[in-house]
């Protein structure tokens, strides 16, 4: 029972420590956003810029992800993928969680958010 | 022996397809792709202590096979299987550690190493290593979730090994050890 109660403590805490940097993690400053396929940076679109509405299709092995970009938001409108996880995802809002969508190889995140790569390679900083 | 050995893994592939099957059609709980309680996963840690390794391993792999199959996920599987067997490579040693009372403790590691696994391939398949900042979110709900499903398979085994039927279903495994 003791023991129980000892690894109950560690996973908590564990899972508090993560939750917590997660949130700590700062959000996003810029506006410009990087479309991402297979690993390769194929657009970046500074969303302040953007002025109205338009649809932007990328394909991938026969497949589409149809991608809304709008003034200051951005986000996938149809994906011919079976799960579908891009699309109810919604709108690109936090610099922390980026857009993916993983039949179709497709990264959708600002360029500045700590999830980019840039951060993982250079450490914190 | 072996027939009533294949009933109980069978019987436990079919339970694990139906709580698969059932939890992808519930809609995620976060934004957090990758969060989820994977019930499955139960199935896995009582598999693992009912009837030992080789057996947990192939309802495992079926579970997944079939499971993307009937939920018309086939690209998915990859991400599934690199979770689940990393999942049970940690579990399978930590199941001589720890005894049947904490069962639960396994399934945390398990739940949270297999979210690692799925990052790992998420992050190979699009070449975003950045996607390993997900291991932050998805380690806290690993082990909440882990312990949710650990615990439920803790429960079911304790009671059911009470039973006269469970004892001579799994008798296998009972008098090996």
């Amino acid at each position: 029972m003791k023991k129980n109660l000892i690894w109950a403590a560690v996973f908590a805490a564990a899972a508090m420590i993560c939750a917590a940097i997660w949130f700590l993690l700062p959000r996003h400053s810029g506006a410009s956003v990087g479309i991402w396929q297979n690993g390769e940076l194929i657009k970046t679109i500074d969303l302040s810029a953007v002025t109205s509405e338009y649809e932007l299709t990328v394909e991938y092995e026969g497949r589409k992800n149809v991608i809304r970009v709008g003034p200051g938001r951005i986000e996938v409108l149809e994906a011919d993928c079976p799960d579908g996880t891009c699309v109810k995802r919604g709108e690109l809002s936090s610099g922390r969680t980026p857009i993916v969508c993983l039949p179709n190889r497709l990264v959708i995140r600002y360029m500045d958010s700590p999830g980019g790569v840039d951060a993982v390679a250079g450490g914190a900083g | 022996m072996k027939i009533k050995r294949l009933v109980a893994a069978a019987l436990l592939t079919a339970a694990a397809l139906v709580v698969f099957v059932i939890e992808a059609q519930v809609p995620a709980l976060t934004a957090v792709p990758g969060v989820k309680l994977g019930l499955a996963n139960s199935v896995t840690v009582f598999a693992l202590y009912a009837l030992g390794p080789a057996d947990a391993l192939a309802i495992l792999v079926v579970r997944i096979i079939l499971g993307s199959v009937a939920t018309g996920q086939l690209s998915a599987a990859l991400f599934s299987l690199s979770g689940g067997l990393l999942s049970l490579a940690v579990s399978m040693p930590l199941r001589r550690v720890f005894p049947a009372e904490r069962m639960w403790v396994v399934s945390v590691f398990g739940a949270v190493t297999h979210n690692f696994g799925q990052i790992i391939a998420a992050v190979a398949v699009t070449r975003t290593p950045g996607l390993m900042w997900y291991m932050l979110p998805l380690t806290a709900s690993g082990i909440l979730t882990g312990a949710f499903t650990g615990l439920c398979a803790q429960f079911l085994y304790s009671r059911l090994m009470r039973s006269d039927s469970f004892h001579r279903l799994f008798s296998m495994q009972k008098n090996r050890k």
